[in-house]
């Protein structure tokens, strides 16, 4: 009588061989493990609980379609997480042409605000404790808008290029730095001001 | 320190320049305050961000999500697998199109050549008076090959009597 694979103790290459055999019990044990981790990436790009769920769900589905594609030349949750911010990167051009504006005329970031900040000298997370920095993270990532939010979020937490930023947001590598650079000046503002509040 | 300049301190922060920009960036750091300042900030930032972000946890369950992937997944399947069925006009258009095309094609063909041959038209080309009772006269005139031809018939008699061409200029 054939045993039934311990799918828990496998690795996740070998589990995107048996999913890629058509295995669906294994590609069950994939989602059950990266599931937090794709969400959480829809998440804090689309910030809303509902989109979330949606574009994290249609990318699992994708990503069973196109199994065949994966090579390993990355990691698997590596690849997958590309698949969910391809689709949010869809779903905020969506979002942006029903609110007839377009993604490129989105040029707050060329306003020159950022060039008139102050400087914050003092580094205001320092001493902080890890969940409450954790938190006036998110607070203030909260607070960008979507395009300096994604930027921020492809830079940062990613480790995207400049260039491969550009490609995937279909825009110049200018515009790219334009955003970091006001994101990042933004962000330091924000955090300054949430020591303020608590201090 | 203008907007290029503020780009290129980060870009120089993101390793982004090339080893000559690299050095340029280096020695105006060595001399300028404001950019040493601002380009702690953006160190910051960056290293509060490093490793910082919010863990979230997908608000439904594993066994419930899944089985929404699986429903999806099938749902797809079953679109992929079902014959596309043409609406029923598409159907018939697809067979009606090339024979109606076909059709036109050849009427006007048929009014072209009918056209180019016909005696009434030709009649007309020679102009009136050219006619009598007697006799009747049918031209054709060619501008392109600069030559008319004209067609003399004799009607009491109910037969062609002649028929020349004649040179225009």
């Amino acid at each position: 009588m054939p045993t039934t694979p311990d799918y828990t103790s496998q690795a996740d290459s070998e589990l995107v061989k048996s999913s890629q055999k058509g295995d669906m019990r294994a590609f069950e044990e994939l989602v059950g493990r990266h599931r937090d981790k794709i969400y959480a990436r829809a998440f804090s790009m689309m910030r809303n609980e509902e989109e979330a769920i949606d574009l994290s769900q249609e990318a699992w589905v994708k990503a069973w379609q196109r199994l065949v594609q994966f090579q390993g030349d990355s990691s698997f949750v590596t690849w997958m997480t590309r698949i969910v911010i391809n689709l949010c990167l869809d779903q905020l051009r969506k979002n942006k042409r029903q609110r007839a504006e377009s993604i490129e005329a989105m040029d707050e970031d060329g306003g020159g605000v950022e060039r008139h900040l102050p400087v914050v000298t003092v580094n205001p997370t320092e001493g902080l404790e890890r969940g409450e920095l954790r938190q006036r993270i998110d607070k203030a990532l909260a607070q960008l808008s979507k395009e300096h939010r994604t930027v921020l979020i492809l830079h940062e937490f990613e480790d995207l290029e400049y260039k491969e930023i550009a490609k995937r947001m279909g825009c110049s590598i200018g515009t790219v730095m334009s955003r970091l650079f006001y994101a990042r000046r933004r962000m330091a503002s924000l955090l300054q001001s949430l020591k303020k509040e608590r201090t | 320190m203008n907007n290029d300049q503020q780009l290129k301190l980060q870009s120089y922060l993101d390793d982004e320049l090339s080893p000559r920009e690299n050095r340029q960036v280096t020695e105006w750091l060595a001399v300028d305050s404001d950019a040493r300042a601002l380009l702690a900030e953006l160190k910051n930032t960056t290293s509060a961000l490093s490793g910082n972000e919010l863990e979230v946890k997908l608000p439904e369950g594993r066994d419930f999500y899944f089985s929404k992937i699986q429903r999806q997944l099938e749902r797809e399947a079953k679109v992929q697998a079902a014959p596309v069925r043409e609406p029923v006009l598409a159907r018939l258009w697809k067979y009606v199109l090339p024979l109606a095309g076909t059709a036109a094609a050849v009427i006007v063909f048929a009014m072209v050549l009918q056209k180019q041959i016909s005696p009434a038209t030709l009649a007309y080309v020679a102009g009136e008076g050219e006619t009598s009772e007697e006799m009747s006269a049918y031209t054709y005139h060619s501008q392109a090959d600069g030559m008319t031809v004209v067609w003399l018939a004799d009607n009491s008699a109910a037969t062609e009597v002649s028929s020349e061409a004649i040179e225009i200029q």
